[in-house]
């Protein structure tokens, strides 16, 4: 059985991203790329200044999914992601998920949504899919 | 010089620890009450950690940028164990000025289960590869 376009509700993870917050990021994850941290490196780049890391705002769809499907996505996820374009010190995002599949076979609830990340004017910063294995007596 | 393909890198090990996961929630700024509720840690933090680690073994050059990311949760991963993180880097990819590296990595539980795979792509500049 085969059901498209399930009404999960997503929720949105809206953030501001700012330069403390990259900082501590690359304290967190070990990542001091100087695109990252070093304005007068990053303002030579083809950026033109410093960005975020693409895991930290990968970082705001894994909580919307975590959000959304608690220990079914920290169990069976899976994500593939495009870093399409990145998000700027002051940038606002907001993340954005639906379901393109949602189907049961062998006793097993799996969906499969699409994902994504935007700015405030809408360009596109992450977009990909997550799959995942839900109980079968999960709402949608 | 970039690393050769089908080289196995040990990232090392990494003690999952309450301090570190709450470190790295609060760079994420990600209240989810789940992590302490479970006393388990984000899979994305594990990640996160295994590119830092990768970026630092590898030596890539400033200006590295990260193109894509896949990721595999296999089971939830408990807070106070330690944790074995490996990567398989594919043959670089040029594409006019840039070199794509891909990495396939594993992170193991200290009872030997897998716990997280992924694959990361790195787009890394060719004047920078070359030089460095």
């Amino acid at each position: 059985m085969v059901e498209f376009g399930r009404n999960i509700g997503f929720p949105v993870i809206e953030k501001q991203i700012s330069i403390d917050q990259i900082a501590r990021y690359a304290e967190a994850s070990g990542d001091h790329n100087p695109l990252h941290l070093d304005p007068a490196f990053a303002s030579n780049s083809q950026f033109g200044g410093v960005i975020a890391h693409g895991m930290l705002t990968l970082a705001f769809i894994s909580e919307m999914l975590t959000r959304a499907f608690g220990t079914s996505w920290i169990e069976t996820g899976k994500l593939k992601v495009r870093l399409k374009a990145p998000a700027y010190p002051g940038d606002k995002v907001s993340t954005w998920g639906k379901v393109t599949k949602d189907s049961v076979h062998d006793g097993t609830r799996t969906l499969v949504c699409s994902v994504g990340l935007r700015d405030s004017n809408g360009r596109e910063m992450i977009s990909g899919d997550a799959t995942l294995v839900l109980p079968l007596n999960a709402t949608g | 010089m970039l690393p050769t393909a089908g080289e196995q890198l040990d990232l090392g090990r990494l003690a999952v620890e309450r301090a570190w996961v709450a470190k790295y929630l609060e760079a994420v700024a990600d209240s989810s009450p789940i992590y302490t509720q479970l006393n388990s840690a984000p899979p994305m933090a594990l990640a996160a950690h295994v590119l830092g680690a990768l970026i630092e073994k590898l030596s890539l050059p400033p200006g590295t940028i990260h193109a894509t990311q896949e990721l595999k949760c296999m089971s939830m991963i408990t807070l106070d164990q330690e944790v074995s993180c490996t990567a398989t880097l594919s043959r670089p990819l040029q594409r006019g000025e840039w070199s794509f590296v891909a990495a396939r990595f594993t992170v193991v539980g200290q009872g030997g289960e897998a716990l997280l795979e992924g694959k990361s792509t790195v787009m890394v500049p060719h004047a920078a590869a070359q030089d460095g």
